[in-house]
C-alpha cells in the first residue's frame, strides 16, 4: 500500500521508490507470516480463510512478478537485438531495402536490362516505400517537433508496406519468383518479424502480470475487510456480555 | 487490446536524448534505480561510448515497466532509451 502511495507522491528523491519497493516485498512476507500465525491452523471461519488464501495468492503473484521483472526485460533485449542493426537502425527497414534491391536487380537482369551503377536501386533514406520514419541522426532538434502522438514508426508497425514479407497470395511466393540472394533476406525478415512478435508478447506479460497483482491486492483488501467486519460481529457481543 | 510500445531505433533514441530537458522526473519515478545517477551522464552514455558501472547496473535492473514515461514533461520514452543501453551491454558482453 505504502509503495503504491509513494509511487503517486510528487515529492521524492532518486532511489526512494526502490527502497519503498524493497519494504513492500518485506512487509508482504511479514504480513503473510503474521496472518498464518493469526489463523493458527484454524480455517473454520470462511471469511478468514478466503482472506488468507487471497493474501497467499497476492504474495505468490508478487514473487512471480519479481522473477518476471528480471527475466522478461532480458528476453525483450534479446529480441530487440535481433531487430536492430549494429548501428541501432531498424533491421526490418534495412533488410527490406536490400531485398527490394536484389529483387529489382534480378528482375531487370532476367529481362536482359543492363543496370548501370547509377540506375541500380540503391536505397536512399526516405525515398523508398519501406522507409519508416525518414529521421536522421544528429538532426537539429527543435522542441516544436516533439509530439505526444505516436511516432511514425509506431504507426507504421502494422502497415502492410512496412514489412516487406510477401503474403501467401503474393506473386513473390511463386517458385522461382525470387532469385538467389533474396531468400536469405526474406528469411532474415521473417526472423525479425517473429522477434518483434515475441518482444510484444513479453511486454504484454510484464503489463498484465502487474494488472493481475493489483487486482489481487484489491480482492485481498476486500476479503480482509469482510473478515474484520464478520469477526467483529461475532466477537463484539462476547466482549460486552 | 491496446498495443504496447515496442523498442525504438538508435536514431529515434538520439532524437529523444536531444529533446531531454534534464528535469529528472523519469529517474524520480523509477522503482529500479537504487543509486543517484546524473541525467547528463545517463544521456551521454546511452547512445555511444563507454558505459559506466552505475549506468550499466541501472540498465540491467530496468524492468521495462514504463513508469518513467508518464511523468516526462516532454513525452519522451526513458524505457526505450534504457532498452538501447541493455542491447549495447548485451552486445559488448558477447564481444560484438
Ligand atoms: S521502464 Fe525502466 S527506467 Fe523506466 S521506470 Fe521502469 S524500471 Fe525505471
Ligand atoms: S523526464 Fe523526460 S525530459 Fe525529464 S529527464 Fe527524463 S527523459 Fe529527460
Amino acid at each position: 500500500m505504502l509503495y503504491s502511495i509513494r509511487r503517486r507522491l510528487r515529492k521524492r528523491a532518486i532511489g526512494q521508490l526502490n527502497a519503498s519497493l524493497h519494504w513492500h516485498v518485506l512487509l508482504a512476507i511479514v504480513g503473510l507470516i503474521v496472518l498464518f500465525m493469526h489463523a493458527f491452523g484454524h480455517f473454520a471461519m470462511i471469511s478468514g480463510t478466503f482472506a488468507l488464501y487471497s493474501m497467499v495468492a497476492l504474495t505468490i503473484s508478487g514473487f512471480v512478478g519479481r522473477i518476471l521483472d528480471h527475466v522478461m526485460p532480458r528476453l525483450i533485449a534479446r529480441e530487440v537485438d535481433k531487430v536492430l542493426t549494429m548501428q541501432g537502425d531498424d533491421g526490418v527497414e534495412s533488410t527490406s531495402q536490400k531485398l527490394q534491391a536484389v529483387v529489382v536487380h534480378n528482375t531487370q537482369e532476367n529481362r536482359g536490362i543492363i543496370v548501370s551503377q547509377s540506375q541500380a536501386p540503391i536505397p536512399m533514406p526516405g525515398s523508398l516505400p519501406f522507409t519508416t520514419n525518414g529521421q536522421s541522426l544528429g538532426a537539429s532538434w527543435d522542441l516544436a517537433y516533439i509530439s505526444l502522438e505516436p511516432t511514425q514508426q509506431e504507426l507504421d508497425q502494422n502497415a502492410p508496406h512496412y514489412r516487406f514479407i510477401p503474403d501467401k497470395k503474393s506473386a513473390l511466393n511463386r517458385p522461382g519468383a525470387l532469385m538467389p540472394g533474396a531468400e536469405e533476406h526474406l528469411l532474415a525478415l521473417q526472423d525479425m518479424q517473429l522477434a518483434m512478435r515475441r518482444e510484444q508478447f513479453f511486454r504484454y506479460i510484464i503489463r498484465y502480470w502487474r494488472v493481475l497483482h493489483i487486482l489481487l491486492a484489491f480482492i485481498t483488501i476486500g476479503l480482509v475487510t469482510w473478515h474484520i467486519i464478520f469477526a467483529s460481529t461475532i466477537l463484539w457481543p462476547r466482549f460486552f456480555h | 487490446m491496446k498495443s504496447t510500445l515496442l523498442h525504438k531505433t538508435a536514431p529515434q533514441v538520439a532524437q529523444e536524448i536531444h529533446a531531454c530537458i534534464g528535469c529528472n522526473e523519469c529517474l524520480l519515478a523509477c522503482p529500479a534505480l537504487a543509486e543517484t545517477i546524473s541525467i547528463d551522464v545517463l544521456n551521454r552514455e546511452t547512445l555511444s561510448g563507454a558505459i559506466s558501472t552505475p549506468v550499466a547496473r541501472f540498465a540491467r535492473s530496468c524492468y521495462q515497466c514504463g513508469a518513467c514515461v508518464a511523468p516526462c514533461p516532454v513525452g519522451l520514452h526513458r524505457d526505450a532509451m534504457i532498452m538501447w543501453i541493455k542491447v549495447r551491454l548485451m552486445r559488448s558482453e558477447r564481444g560484438g
